[in-house]
């Protein structure tokens, strides 16, 4: 097919075909002195003749020697802001007469068109793709607003002072993925059509046969765009470089000059993580959930009730880097930065990704292996939004610990869990303590406002529940093997369910040895099932508590105490606090048990549980996704290393 | 009696590193002791003259809290000593805590005198024992340190 092009004076009639089809024109145009993405008339609203000059912690609008309408690089929005918009409401909850209802919040899924992406962008929002659509959990409202996008590209002929699309192969050309492609050529556009929707409204477009030569120039100009980025990244090693550099000075470095404002999360188009807040009305009939962005820099991002797992600074901009350009390639098999340069341009203080990385690489430790991305799983549509279902009885364990029986049907693996929620309140991660299909336990500890309210729950009162989600433990590995169970506090509530499938299948598991540890005696949990399991000729129970009084006949002293003698074909399970497990497995190990037969449950801050919302992250994993049971060499490095 | 000692001490850990010949001369400062439930072997505010090893049973160390219920702090099994401190020099200590048999037990007992003495005389045995008694006080050191981190306590 012979090239074909656009007359920059019919760029009107593009605006008017994509309406005809039914879309709804976003684009860049000139406001507050820069050029930002907002609705568009028509191509009067394009700020001709603009260009932007940007430095770290600079951006300016200036005019251009031309009336160029694409001849600038990108600004602080991206089309994150429309896909993915920074508040959006997921699920409506009204409880009334005893009775809660669950639905999914509507949706504006008008379509939108955007015009003007660059390379980098595309990338961009291919890389939130993978986030929201393409794994096992499908975000429906980012699904339908980015299936009716209609995509027209524009190819960069120039490179900004920040661009480094050409070191991350994003750019500066747009090759797919595209509905219709610009390249702005002067007095005309060649015109590129990508898709049958970009064909059926490019046949409604005034196009000419593009002038011979065109073509060359377009490659040419895009040969140029390439030789003059004004930065360049080497980073295709990234994610085993970083993680191998954890503890590299620089970190220090750069987080004495970081504010942890998170802008840089927030200009950039590939950050999506979010927090949940759940909003009522004054009676609390009428509930709801809504998302927000939220950003690796802020303290709540990582903190769960009474631990805060990225205290400093350095943690927090570590984070964000060795997500962006490490753990983002295990997670989503691609790399979380497109080289737009944006958040170089957007740091008060001018923190430049690129320097940083270069800093790092000049003086580090050799790369580490990093793990693959997860397979492709069938999808879960509407993932956020809760069965409905009733409390039938509850047990009380300790003072503060109440045992949930909920009647659910669900087939689950121990060790998974569930996102309990109640409409005005909030929702929380929440083991699966045991069931038997027809209905499931829940073991909760009262410590803030949800699990508070949970532990308060009465039969027949009702309650959200979503999953089950997260890895099991690996009781296939088990079988036939001697299993050490090592549990603290309320970390025997996740080990229950293997416990009692332990205690079913006898042929299966000729011994397990249970360790468990509390502070107190009355801070036992499941005393019944201790007394029953231990009644079990293949079982061995030993409790072990930080304190006692004299009437306690069982042990006194940390739980790692009565590790000894671990069989050397042992498979051992362990949960509890997370300074427990690690002294646990050390104990284990130096006993003589190999890091990979040791497998802990692992805690983060939960908003989603469907790798989403970007809290639970541990290095290269989601707790949520990947865990929580993890198998223990594989987070060793993490483990021992503080600000994870 | 002996004999048993011998058989004992040579199927504890804590004497591997020894010779045949220099765990006879700790054997022969060694007696058996069984002790029938609740049986004290020290109390707090008495001066510790002899050194256990558990062999069988339980042995729980405990503190009287004035106007309160005793505390349990830590229960001692197999291989793991009982009264360290008589290993100190002069002027031992007074124990700070009591130590009692949870459930009948059986213990390995060397009177400190005797054996502070043989450690004297034979700095090689003196060497082990006085290895042994280190990491024992250690590993209760660090074990104490765990314990006052309160894991499974509420975090503020
Ligand atoms: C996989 C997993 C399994 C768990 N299983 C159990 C269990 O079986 N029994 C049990 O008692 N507890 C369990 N927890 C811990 C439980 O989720 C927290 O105690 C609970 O979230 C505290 O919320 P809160 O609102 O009561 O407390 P607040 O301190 O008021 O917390 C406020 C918010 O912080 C977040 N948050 C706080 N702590 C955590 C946390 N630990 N994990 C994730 N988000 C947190 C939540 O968004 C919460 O709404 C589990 C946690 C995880 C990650
Ligand atoms: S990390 Fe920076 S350069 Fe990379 S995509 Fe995000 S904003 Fe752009
Ligand atoms: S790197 Fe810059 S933009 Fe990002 S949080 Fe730190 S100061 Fe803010």
């Amino acid at each position: 097919m012979t090239a074909q092009a656009l007359a920059r004076d019919d760029l009107g009639a593009l605006f008017d075909a994509l309406r005809a089809e039914g879309y709804r024109v976003v684009g860049p145009t000139l406001r507050d002195d820069a050029i930002v993405l907002a609705d568009l008339r028509g191509p009067e609203d394009l700020p001709a003749g603009w260009t932007v000059r940007q430095g770290p912690g600079t951006y300016r609008v200036e005019r251009r020697d031309d009336e160029a309408l694409f001849g600038f690089a990108v600004g602080q929005h991206s089309w994150k802001g429309f896909l993915f918009p920074s508040r959006e409401r997921l699920v409506e909850m009204r409880r009334e007469d005893g009775a809660l209802e669950h639905r999914p919040a509507a949706r504006d899924a008008a379509p939108l068109a955007f015009l003007g992406v660059r390379g980098c962008d595309l990338a961009a929002i291919e890389v939130q793709d993978r986030t929201f659509m393409r794994g096992r959990h499908v975000d429906p409202g980012y699904d339908a607003r980015r299936r009716a996008a209609f995509v027209v590209a524009v190819d960069c002929l120039e490179a900004g002072d920040l661009c480094f699309c050409a070191s991350m192969g994003t750019g500066p050309g747009v090759e797919r993925g595209f509905d219709l492609r610009l390249t702005e050529l002067g007095p005309r556009f060649l015109v590129a059509v990508g898709s049958a929707r970009g064909a059926s409204v490019a046949a409604r477009l005034p196009l000419r046969a593009a002038p011979a030569g065109d073509e060359r120039r377009r490659r040419d100009g895009l040969d140029d765009a390439r030789a003059h980025m004004g930065r360049t990244m080497q980073a295709d090693d990234l994610p085993g470089l970083l993680f191998g550099n954890l503890d590299h000075p620089r970190w220090d470095d750069v987080a004495a000059r970081c504010l942890a404002c998170a802008n840089c999360t927030l200009v950039c188009p590939t950050c999506f993580c979010f927090s949940v807040e759940t909003v009522s009305d004054l009676s609390g009939t009428e509930a709801r959930r809504d998302r927000a962005w939220d950003s690796c820099f802020t303290v709540q991002h990582g903190q769960i009730h009474g631990a805060t797992f990225r205290p400093r600074i350095k943690d927090r901009y570590r984070q964000w880097l060795t997500h962006k350009l490490g753990a983002w390639v295990s997670q989503f098999g691609v790399s979380g930065c497109t080289g737009c340069g944006r958040c170089i341009a957007w740091c008060p203080v001018g923190i430049d990704l690129t320097e940083e990385v270069a800093a790092i690489r000049a003086t580090s430790r050799p790369a580490v292996a990093m793990p693959p991305p997860p397979a492709p799983a069938p999808a879960v549509r509407e993932p956020m939004v809760p069965a409905t279902a009733r409390v039938t009885a509850v047990r009380r364990e300790t003072d503060d610990v109440v045992t949930l029986r909920i009647a659910h049907e669900i087939a689950f693996r121990p060790g998974q869990f569930h996102m309990l929620g109640l409409p005005a309140i909030g929702e929380v991660p929440i083991s699966i303590a045991g069931g038997d299909g027809r209905s499931v336990d829940h073991t909760i500890r009262a410590v803030g406002a949800v699990s508070g309210a949970l532990a308060a729950l009465e039969p027949g009162h009702a309650l959200g529940i979503r999953g089950p989600f997260g890895s099991a433990w690996p009781l296939e590995a088990c079988v036939g093997r001697p299993v050490v169970v090592v549990a603290g506090g309320v970390g025997l509530a996740p080990l229950r369910a293997a416990l009692d499938t332990m205690a079913a299948r006898p042929l299966d598991y000729p011994s397990v040895r249970l360790l468990y540890g509390a502070r107190t005696p009355a801070d036992l949990l499941f005393t019944d099932d201790l007394q029953r399991w231990a009644a079990d000729p293949r079982f061995a129970v030993r409790v072990t508590v930080d304190h006692a009084g004299a009437d306690w006949r069982g042990d006194v002293g940390v739980v790692t105490r009565l590790i000894t003698d671990v069989p050397p074909d042992a498979v051992a399970l362990v949960c509890g606090p997370e300074m427990m497990m690690g002294f646990s497995v050390r104990a284990l190990c130096a006993a003589g048990l190999p890091a990979e037969r040791a497998y802990v449950s692992m805690e983060r801050n939960m908003a989603c549980a469907v790798a989403h919302c970007g809290r639970c992250q541990l290095g290269p994993y989601f707790v949520c996704r990947d865990g929580p049971v993890f198998r223990f060499d594989r987070i060793a490095r993490l483990f021992d290393q503080e600000g994870f | 009696m002996q004999d048993g000692v011998a058989a004992a001490m040579e199927s504890l850990d804590l004497f591997r590193q020894l010779t045949e010949a220099q765990r006879r001369s700790l054997a022969a400062l060694a007696r058996l002791e069984d002790l029938p439930q609740d049986a004290v072997l020290l109390r707090t505010g008495e001066a510790s003259a002899r050194l256990w090893v558990v062999l069988e049973g339980r042995v729980a160390l405990s503190l009287d809290v004035p106007g309160a219920v005793e505390a349990l702090l830590l229960t001692l099994g197999r291989g793991e000593l009982v009264g360290w401190s008589s290993m100190l020099p002069a002027p031992r200590p007074r124990a700070v805590a009591n130590a009692r048999a949870l459930e009948p037990a059986r213990l390995l007992a060397f009177d400190a005198g005797d054996l502070q003495r043989l450690c004297e005389a034979d700095h090689e045995i003196g060497w082990v024992v006085m290895r042994s008694v280190l990491a024992a006080v250690g590993r209760r050191l660090t074990e104490t340190r765990l314990q006052l981190l309160d894991v499974y306590g509420k975090r503020p």
